[in-house]
C-alpha cells in the first residue's frame, strides 16, 4: 500500500515537471509572437476616434552600436504612426547571418530586417524571404547606382541604408610630417610604405586575426581584374584564382607583408585601431567604417583614405572600393507589410537618413543627405571618385570567401603565392562539386 | 494494473523529452544528409550519398578538421588528465591552504567559455597582450605568434582548454585519492615501499576507474570545444584551427549548406562513437580488491 502510495505520488511529480515543461515552450512562442512592449494601447488613452489597428513591428538588424540612434527615430516614427510599435531585435554582426535566417522564417521577427550584400542576400533572395520592392515610392530617395546590388534581374528586394568606403584609413599628419605625397602607382606605394617604416613607424596596421584580409583584399584587387562578375565565374569555371590576376594579387601581398606589424595574423581589429589611434601605425586596414571610432579616440587626428595602388598609374581603372550595406528588406512572411513599408519609408527620408548618418558616422545611400559630423566630412570627397563596389561582396559561395581569405593568410604566413593560389583553387572546385 | 507495468509509466515523460530534443533531432539530421537542403528554402532534392561522398573523398576543409580536431583532443586528454592527477596527489590532503589551491584551481571552470575566450585572446594578443609584455621583461623581442601562427595556434587554444578545465577534473581525482585506504599506505611504508612502488602498485591502481571518468570525460568535453575555438580563432587563419564542430557551423549558418553539414555531422557523430567504443575497451578496469 506504501509502496504503492509513493510511486503514485513520483509518477505525479514527474507529470508535474513533463508539463512545466510543455508551458516553457508555450511561453517561449508566446514571446516571439509579442515582441512589442506591454505598453498603453492609444485606445485607452484617446477619448476620441479609435485609429487604425495597432501593429508591433519587429525591426531587425545587427548595429548594437546604432541602438540609441534608431531608439530616437523610432519614438519621431512612433509621434507620427500612433498605432505602430517598432521594437529592435538586435543580433551581433558575426552571428546575425546564421541567426536571421530562421528567425525569418516564421514572420513573428524581422518585419523590417537588414541583410548583408553577397550570399546572405543571396541566400535569403533564393529562399524567397525578402519582399519586392520595385515601383514603390520609396527606391526613388535612394542614388540609383548605389542600390544596385539589392537588386536581383531587375527587381528590388533590398535598399542599402549605409555606404562604407574598404580602403585604409591613413593619418594625414604622418603622411605630411614625413613629406610623402599619394602615390599614384604601386612602386611609388611601396616606397611610401618604405618611408614610414624607415622612420619608425608600422606603414599599415593590419588586424589580420578577424576583419583585415577581407578588407584589404578589395583594393587590392581592384585594378589586377576589373571584372565586376570575376568571383561568380569561378562557380561557372570562367575564371580560377590559379590565373594570372589573382596571383599577382597575392604577390603584391607577399611584398606587402614586412609592412605590416609584426604577427599580423593574430592582431584582431581592437589591436589595430589602437596601434593607429596612438600612431604607431600610418595607415589602418580597414575602412571608413572605423573613422567614427578613430576620432572618438583621436579627435584631432586628420583622416583620409588610400588605397594601395597595385597596378602601373597608366592601367588604373578604379580609385576606390566602396560598399552598401545594412540593406533593408521587407520579410515575405510578415503579415505588417503596409507598416513595414511606411517605416522604411520613414528612414528614407533625407532628414531621418541625415540624423543617422552624422550620429552613427556611416555615410548614405539616401539621396541629398547632409553631413556635419567630422567622421563623414573626409570622406565626402570620395563620392566624386571613380569607386568600385566590393568585390568581396560579390563572392557567391562563403566557403570560397573562407579559401580566398585563407590564400592571403598563407602567403602572410610564408607560402608561395602560386601554391596558395593552388590550395585556394582546389577547394574552389570541391565546392563547385557539393 | 500489475507494479511491474506501472514501473514504465516513470520513465515516459523522461523518453518523451529524450525523443523531441535529441533523437527526433539525430534522425532528421541524417535524412538531411541526403539532401542538398539549404536551411532556409521550402524545397530540396534527395542528392543520395553525394554529400558523403564529397565529405570523405573531396573536401580538404574537412579532413583538416578532423586533424586539427584529433590534435586538440590528444594534447587535451593527455595534458589535462596529467595536469590534474599531478595537482590531486599534490592536494589530496584537507589542510588549509590544499582546499584554498582547490578552489583557486576550480574558478577557471566555473568562467563561461566566452569570458575565457576573451581574456586568453586579449592575453595572446602580439601586440598589447599580457604575454608580450613579460616577455619584453625578459627580453625576448621576437616571440611566437601564438593565434597568428598556424602551427601552433590549435595547441595554443588546448592550453587554454587545459587552464580552464583542469580544476574541475583535479576533483575527480581528489575524490578518487581520498577513498583509498590509508592502512594501504601504512602497510607500504612499513615495508619500505619506494613512491613510486607506492604510487604504482597502490595509487594508480586504485584510481584507475577515476582515471577513466577523466580520460572519457575530457575527449567528450574536447569534441564540444566549439564556443572556445570559435570565439578565439575569429577569422580562423588558414583552416589552422578549424575543427569538426566550427566547420559544420560555417557550412549550415554562414554557407546555407545544411544538407552538407547534417552529413559532416553524421559523420562527426560517427567517429566520436568510435572512439567513444575503444576508450570504454581500453579503460575498462577490473575491480581491484585489497
Amino acid at each position: 500500500m506504501k509502496k504503492t502510495a509513493l510511486m503514485s505520488v513520483m509518477l505525479v511529480l514527474l507529470l508535474i515537471v513533463a508539463a512545466c515543461g510543455g508551458n516553457n515552450a508555450t511561453n517561449i512562442e508566446t514571446e516571439a509572437t509579442t515582441t512589442a512592449p506591454t505598453e498603453k494601447t492609444p485606445e485607452k488613452e484617446s477619448a476620441v476616434t479609435p485609429p487604425a489597428e495597432n501593429v508591433a513591428l519587429s525591426f531587425m538588424h545587427w548595429r548594437t552600436e546604432d541602438k540609441a540612434v534608431f531608439d530616437k527615430l523610432i519614438a519621431d516614427f512612433e509621434a507620427e504612426n500612433p498605432n505602430i510599435k517598432v521594437t529592435q531585435t538586435i543580433f551581433p554582426s558575426s552571428d546575425y547571418t546564421s541567426v536571421a535566417q530562421q528567425k525569418l522564417l516564421d514572420g513573428t521577427t524581422g518585419d523590417v530586417f537588414t541583410v548583408f550584400p553577397g550570399s546572405q542576400f543571396k541566400g535569403l533572395t533564393d529562399a524567397g524571404l525578402m519582399e519586392d520592392l520595385s515601383g514603390k515610392p520609396v527606391v526613388e530617395n535612394f542614388v540609383p547606382t548605389l542600390i544596385t546590388r539589392g537588386a536581383v534581374e531587375g527587381k528590388q528586394y533590398a535598399l542599402p541604408y549605409q555606404l562604407v568606403y574598404n580602403m585604409p584609413l591613413i593619418n594625414v599628419g604622418i603622411f605630411e610630417k614625413l613629406g610623402i605625397s599619394m602615390p599614384t602607382d604601386w612602386d611609388s606605394y611601396v616606397a611610401a610604405l618604405e618611408t614610414l617604416k624607415s622612420n619608425g613607424y608600422i606603414p599599415i596596421a593590419l588586424p589580420g586575426a578577424d576583419i583585415g584580409r577581407g578588407q584589404l583584399m578589395n583594393p587590392m584587387l581592384m585594378n589586377e581584374n576589373t571584372d565586376e562578375e570575376m568571383f561568380p565565374k569561378l562557380v561557372t569555371k570562367d575564371t580560377k584564382l590559379t590565373d594570372e590576376w589573382y596571383v599577382n594579387s597575392l604577390e603584391k601581398w607577399n611584398q606587402l607583408t614586412p609592412y605590416f606589424q609584426d604577427n599580423s595574423l593574430g592582431t584582431k581589429y581592437d589591436a589595430a585601431v589602437t596601434l593607429f589611434v596612438t600612431e604607431k601605425a600610418a595607415m589602418l586596414a580597414t575602412g571608413s567604417f572605423h573613422a567614427a571610432l578613430v576620432l572618438e579616440q583621436a579627435p584631432d587626428m586628420k583622416l583620409d583614405m588610400l588605397p594601395p595602388i597595385t597596378v602601373p598609374a597608366s592601367d588604373v581603372v578604379f580609385e576606390g572600393v566602396h560598399n552598401t550595406t545594412f540593406m533593408l528588406a521587407i520579410n515575405t512572411k510578415s503579415s505588417k507589410k503596409e507598416a513595414a513599408e511606411k517605416f522604411i519609408e520613414f528612414l528614407a527620408e533625407k532628414e531621418n537618413a541625415s540624423y543617422y548618418a552624422n550620429n552613427t558616422g556611416q555615410l548614405g545611400v539616401v539621396k541629398g543627405l547632409e553631413y556635419t559630423s567630422k567622421s563623414l566630412q573626409f570622406a565626402t570627397d570620395w563620392s566624386t571618385k571613380k569607386t568600385r563596389f566590393l568585390p568581396r561582396s560579390t563572392i557567391p559561395d562563403k566557403q570560397i570567401e573562407d579559401a580566398i581569405t585563407n590564400s592571403i593568410s598563407a602567403v602572410i604566413s610564408g607560402t608561395a603565392p602560386e601554391k596558395a593560389a593552388e590550395e585556394a583553387q582546389k577547394i574552389v572546385e570541391q565546392v563547385i562539386q557539393q | 494494473m500489475k507494479p511491474k507495468k506501472v514501473i514504465y509509466l516513470f520513465i515516459v515523460p523522461a523518453f518523451l523529452l529524450y525523443s523531441l530534443f535529441s533523437l527526433y533531432p539525430t534522425f532528421f539530421g541524417l535524412y538531411l544528409s541526403f539532401t542538398n537542403w539549404d536551411g532556409i528554402s521550402a524545397g530540396y532534392d534527395f542528392v543520395g550519398f553525394k554529400n558523403y561522398n564529397n565529405l570523405i573523398t573531396n573536401d580538404t576543409v574537412f579532413a583538416k578538421s578532423i586533424s586539427n580536431n584529433m590534435k586538440f583532443m590528444l594534447s587535451v586528454v593527455i595534458f589535462q588528465t596529467l595536469l590534474s592527477l599531478i595537482f590531486a596527489l599534490f592536494l589530496v590532503k584537507n589542510k588549509t591552504m590544499n582546499v584554498a589551491l582547490r578552489t583557486l584551481f576550480f574558478l577557471p571552470t566555473i568562467l563561461s567559455s566566452v569570458s575565457v575566450a576573451f581574456i586568453w585572446s586579449s592575453m595572446y594578443d602580439t601586440n598589447f597582450g599580457l604575454i608580450k609584455a613579460i616577455l619584453d621583461v625578459f627580453g625576448v623581442q621576437n616571440g611566437p605568434g601564438w593565434l597568428a601562427d598556424p602551427n601552433i595556434a590549435i595547441y595554443c587554444i588546448a592550453f587554454v582548454q587545459i587552464w580552464a578545465h583542469t580544476g574541475q577534473l583535479m576533483i575527480i581525482f581528489i575524490a578518487g585519492l581520498q577513498a583509498i585506504p590509508a592502512e594501504l599506505y601504512e602497510v607500504s611504508s612499513l615495508e619500505g615501499a619506494t613512491k613510486f612502488q607506492t604510487f604504482s602498485k597502490i595509487t594508480w591502481p586504485l584510481i584507475a576507474p577515476a582515471a577513466a571518468i577523466v580520460i572519457a570525460y575530457t575527449t567528450m568535453q574536447s569534441f564540444k570545444a566549439f564556443d572556445l575555438i570559435f570565439a578565439m580563432s575569429g577569422g580562423n587563419s588558414n583552416y589552422a584551427t578549424e575543427i569538426m564542430s566550427t566547420f559544420i557551423y560555417r557550412v549550415a549558418f554562414q554557407g546555407y549548406k545544411f544538407g552538407y553539414a547534417s552529413a559532416a555531422s553524421i559523420i562527426f557523430m560517427v567517429i566520436v562513437g568510435l572512439i567513444t567504443v575503444i576508450q570504454f575497451k581500453l579503460l575498462k578496469t577490473d575491480q581491484v580488491k585489497y
